[in-house]
């Protein structure tokens, strides 16, 4: 703000208007609405809740908070095309009042100063329990000591294995206990057969970099340090990984190669091959029981394989609430209860998703099981993964950075490059890009 | 082609019947190459949208759906499994999507024969800058222009109505103008001057003898508007929030969003089959009025 | 005097023809005032600003047409693709829909149902089309490849082959010739039946015939299909976005892909709004340079000779 070539938006305003002053005048960035907060609520309140999928998930939750608290209306936007329209509506002042946003967007959005700090609510609301979340959701929204958000469910990735397949080659199934990436490996051998198009592995669907990250943890590794302003995709544990998930991919053995599968994929990513009985084991998200159920083989669930380290990546989502929101208490209201014990038991069990408390997942029937499935499944192993799971990483600039690294690993992927030529060069790119706040 | 060369063509061929004969040959097997061509895409949409949902990943595939499953169809639009049919019936989606079609057909086609006529058949200072300038307008990417509209409709108080879907379209549009321009361009100038020794104004002019002879021409425009507005995606994605206020489009769109499992081919497919078929029908039933309109031959006899 | 009052009279009348002129386009200036021309001034001027669309903007003078054509490598790498692109897209393009439209002018049985068959692929938006063909293109579900192996070929890495992708996008757009094809059409209707007639007389031949009659008087509306088919074409974005995400290794990284990843996935709005400018600025060239040559080849019969 000191820097003088910052313009202030009025500034920047009467400079864009001398062009078009007229037509431009409706066209100017609004002021940053004051957090007129109304204190007491005596009147009613409509807040606008935006999140990206339909409201459905949230229905039950929102009749029972209607009717706790008759003056506040809640009003469910859903918002598709997250990346383009959430810094339009940030853009234009218009953010909903609550937004429950992704990973590295809603770490982005707080830098930026478009949340407000939630640290005051959740230190004044006397029955709000911290430690009832797992520690890497609670502490994931926090930047410099700002809190900008409040987890829900969590989306861990597991290893999904098609036991008939396991059956028929007499494969011995993945211990969950202990589960390495060389078991990983000689299973998924044993299991391929290219000519009947039947592999022992899925492959990461194309484009998905973001994904590869987990390959790294698993590894000891990974793409940023923890304070996300260096790149370690250069260190050797990193490139390690990434090398041996090349080497895998371009055996043709063991997994289908990119060619077959792209354009397959929605946003189920390419889980199709598995529910049609093609894959040994897929490592994908929950979301993915649901598809499963019916599919024509048995399943079962055992943790993502580890080489140094057990670990897993995990998507989550966070309600905040917006500086430019004139309710901020009625928000924080509507958020405490989206967020509590029944609020997320609401909307996991709409999806097999985990809770990020440790009170939403004792309550029964587990939101994860899916009740259809009479035969016996090892669903310990989810909620177990979330005391070891991790989340998206969420540097700055982090679609940039994606790109350089996303580059990098589509030519070791392809075979085109070693991992160990070009990844420390495309790690000091990287690093430039994140630590560019 | 010199006389002699006819004549020796002839010959060779026999005669006037057989060349027809071989150029209606001709012309039948090139129309259906291209047909095949044109509509292997639909065969392929069509086949998975009746598939068994355990069949669509079948390697290789299937050439034919067996068993035909045309519950897919209802699937596609009432399930409860796509959530977002249950809460929203589906003809709220449809007269949505009706309303910002008919409008817009109307408001682009009407304005833009207006402008067009003005660029077309008046001179008047600054004519060619600004006609540039209106083609200009199609050159900078929406993308750049999204935000800075976004804000203005914000400003407007316009967002999650349909009226950004709406109103700019009374104003021309710039694709249209520039189509109709050259079409109009096409039409002897002599009829406007004997029209004017008459007395005509600009206004009788435009509407007694352009637009009728310019049938052809706003009816391709009035189809084509049709099909924009009917499949238009980005512009209520962006600007609609409320799930009462959504299009058919943003339903089709739920689909990878509601289904969070897997993408159902089968149901996505019939899905887009069935938005698609209204553009089809109208296409189908109105194609005779304005291909065989009235061309500029029968008005003048 | 009188020669006085007859150049009043005719001032007079301009003037009124200028009124009436500006009352027709009143609409687009009005619209332009109104919806466009704000828009369109604050992405101009956004281009000298970093902006990173969710907080303040900070000038930075020329930077971002610096950084263009130094620091970012795919830039002009992405001018490059768009341009192959283009360039067979938009000429296949138009011999495919002219030869179309003159197929469909012809005395043939079913018209209707002929011409509807060539029209369905536009009905098709440009996201649907693009996941249907996407699933087409797909290794082993695709229906390519199963022609492919069922005639005893190799099947091909349509998405994923450097070499290969940018002519199966190319496929795609071939595919979607329908709306030129329609405005083919309506031209070849609107051709005055006289001109043949005098031709035949000539016992000229279908292809003298076509040239030098068919191809003059439809040449206003090849030159709105050209122009009009360059500037879309070179803002494609829906086709690599939704099959192939720029890929395989950037080869099909278009213009308008690498925009879009600027201003929302790298939130680099200035960036992207800069980079539109100098894509503004190709385009409009273009097309000024199409507007000189159209002299010497478009025929209009409203301009007087």
């Amino acid at each position: 703000m000191t820097d003088p070539r910052t313009l202030s938006r009025r500034i920047f305003l009467s400079l864009t208007g001398v062009a078009a002053a007229g037509a431009l005048a409706a066209c100017v960035l609004p002021e940053t609405a004051d957090s007129g907060d109304m204190g007491a609520m005596a009147e009613p309140v409509t807040l606008r809740y935006g999140r990206h999928d339909p409201a459905s998930g949230v229905t039950t939750t929102l009749d029972a908070f209607h009717e706790e608290h008759p003056m506040i209306t809640v009003e469910v936007e859903q918002i598709g095309e997250f990346h383009a329209k959430i810094p339009a509506l940030a853009a234009a002042g218009n953010l909903p009042d609550v937004v429950r946003s992704w990973e590295a967007m809603a770490l982005d959005l707080g830098r930026n100063n478009q949340f407000i700090d939630l640290q005051a609510h959740v230190d004044a609301q006397t029955d709000f329990d911290p430690d009832d979340f797992y520690p890497n959701w609670w502490n994931y929204p926090v930047v410099d000591g700002k809190r900008y958000g409040i987890s829900d469910a969590a989306a861990t990735h597991m290893t999904f294995y098609n036991r008939d397949l396991f059956d028929e080659n007499g494969v011995d199934y993945p211990d969950p206990a202990n589960f390495t990436w060389a078991d990983y490996e000689s299973m998924a051998r044993a299991i391929s057969d290219p000519d009947n198009r039947i592999w022992g592995s899925e492959t990461i669907p194309v484009g998905w970099h973001m994904w590869s990250v987990k390959l790294t943890w698993q590894h000891g590794g990974s793409y940023y340090s923890d304070d996300y302003l260096s790149c370690t995709i250069g260190d050797a544990p990193a490139v390690e990984a990434l090398q041996y998930w090349a080497d895998l991919l371009l055996d043709g053995n063991v997994m289908p190669s990119p060619s077959q599968i792209i354009g397959i994929g929605g946003s189920g990513a390419a889980a199709e091959l598995l529910g049609a009985g093609k894959i040994g084991m897929q490592r994908m998200g929950t979301w993915i029981t649901g598809g499963l159920v019916a599919a024509p083989f048995k399943f079962n669930i055992a943790p993502e394989p580890m080489s140094t380290q057990q670990s897993t990546i995990s998507h989550g989502a966070f309600n905040a609430i917006a500086s430019t929101s004139e309710h901020k208490d009625a928000a924080w209201t509507w958020i405490n209860a989206n967020c509590s014990t029944q609020g997320i038991y609401n909307y996991c069990s709409e999806a097999n998703f985990p809770g990020t408390r440790r009170s939403t997942n004792e309550i029964d029937p587990k939101p994860w099981v899916a009740p259809e499935v009479e035969y016996e499944v090892d669903w310990h192993t989810i909620p177990e993964s979330l005391e070891y799971a991790r989340i998206l990483p969420g540097p700055a600039n982090e679609g940039e950075s994606l790109k350089l690294i996303g580059d990098a690993l589509d030519l070791i992927y392809k075979g085109d490059a070693q991992a160990a030529d070009i990844l420390p060069e495309v790690a000091d790119k990287v690093t430039k890009v994140i630590s560019d706040i | 082609m010199t006389a002699s060369s006819t004549s020796l063509r002839n010959v060779l061929l026999g005669n006037r019947f057989r060349r027809g004969l071989l150029k209606t040959l001709y012309i039948y097997g090139a129309l259906f190459v291209y047909a095949v061509l044109f509509l292997l895409p639909f065969y392929w949409m069509l086949n998975t949208s009746l598939k068994e949902p355990l069949r669509v990943f079948q390697i290789p595939p299937d050439w034919y759906p067996n068993p035909v499953v045309f519950r897919n169809y209802l699937d596609a639009w009432i399930n409860e499994r796509t959530d977002i049919a249950a809460e929203i019936p589906v003809y709220n989606y449809a007269k949505n999507t009706v309303i910002i079609t008919v409008n817009g057909v109307i408001a682009t086609t009407f304005s833009s024969a207006l402008i067009a006529y003005a660029f077309a058949r008046m001179d008047f200072p600054g004519k060619q800058a600004m006609f540039l300038g209106v083609i200009s307008t199609l050159m900078i990417p929406f993308t750049v222009l999204m935000v800075p509209q976004f804000i203005l409709w914000k400003n407007l108080n316009w967002l999650d109505t349909f009226l950004p879907l709406m109103v700019p379209y009374w104003f021309g549009s710039a694709w249209n103008v520039f189509l109709l321009r050259q079409f109009f361009m096409t039409i002897p100038l002599e009829y406007d001057e004997s029209a004017r020794i008459d007395g005509a104004t600009h206004w009788t002019i435009f509407s007694r003898l352009i637009v009728p002879l310019s049938k052809p021409a706003l009816g391709a425009i009035g189809v084509l508007a049709f099909v924009y507005f009917w499949n238009d995606f980005l512009g209520p994605l962006i600007i609609l929030s409320k799930p009462q206020n959504f299009t058919l489009t943003m339903y089709l769109a739920n689909f990878s969003v509601a289904f969070v499992r897997t993408t159902p081919w089968h149901l996505y497919m019939a899905a887009s089959l069935t938005i698609i078929s209204p553009c089809l029908i109208l296409f189908f039933f109105s194609q005779r009025a304005f291909i065989q309109g009235i061309t500029i031959t029968d008005f003048k006899r | 005097m009188a020669v006085a009052a007859s150049g009043r009279t005719m001032r007079k009348a301009k003037i009124q023809e200028t009124i009436t002129a500006y009352l027709f386009v009143a609409p687009w200036i009005i619209g332009f005032l109104v919806f466009t021309g704000g828009p369109i001034i604050f992405s101009f001027v956004l281009s000298f600003f970093r902006w990173k669309v969710i907080n303040t903007p900070r000038f930075i003078g020329f930077d971002h047409f610096v950084a263009m054509f130094t620091t970012d490598e795919l830039f002009l790498h992405s001018v490059g693709v768009t341009f192959k692109f283009v360039l067979y897209s938009v000429v296949l393009g138009n011999l495919i829909s002219l030869s179309l439209a003159l197929l469909l002018n012809q005395r043939i049985r079913g018209i209707g149902i002929w011409r509807t068959i060539f029209y369905l692929p536009a009905v098709v938006s440009g996201v649907a089309g693009s996941v249907l063909w996407a699933w087409m293109y797909s290794g082993e579900l695709g229906i390519f490849n199963n022609l492919l192996l069922a005639a005893g070929l190799e099947p091909q890495a349509w998405l994923w082959d450097e070499q290969l992708v940018l002519g199966s996008l190319v496929a795609k757009s071939l595919w979607n010739v329908g709306v030129p094809m329609v405005i083919y059409m309506a031209a070849l209707q609107g051709l005055p039946q006289d001109l043949y007639e005098a031709a035949d007389l000539d016992n000229a031949g279908e292809w003298t015939k076509f040239l030098s009659v068919t191809l003059p008087l439809i040449s206003p509306v090849i030159f709105f299909n050209v122009v009009m088919g360059i500037i879309s074409q070179i803002q494609t974005f829906a086709e690599p976005y939704v099959m192939t995400k720029g890929g395989p290794a950037n080869a099909t990284l278009f213009l308008g892909l690498h925009l879009y990843e600027n201003a929302f996935h790298f939130l680099k709005m200035g960036y992207a709004s800069a980079m539109a400018w100098i894509m503004f600025l190709l385009i409009f060239l273009l097309t000024v340079i199409q507007f000189g040559l159209a002299r010497r080849w478009v025929y209009y019969e409203g301009q007087s000779s």
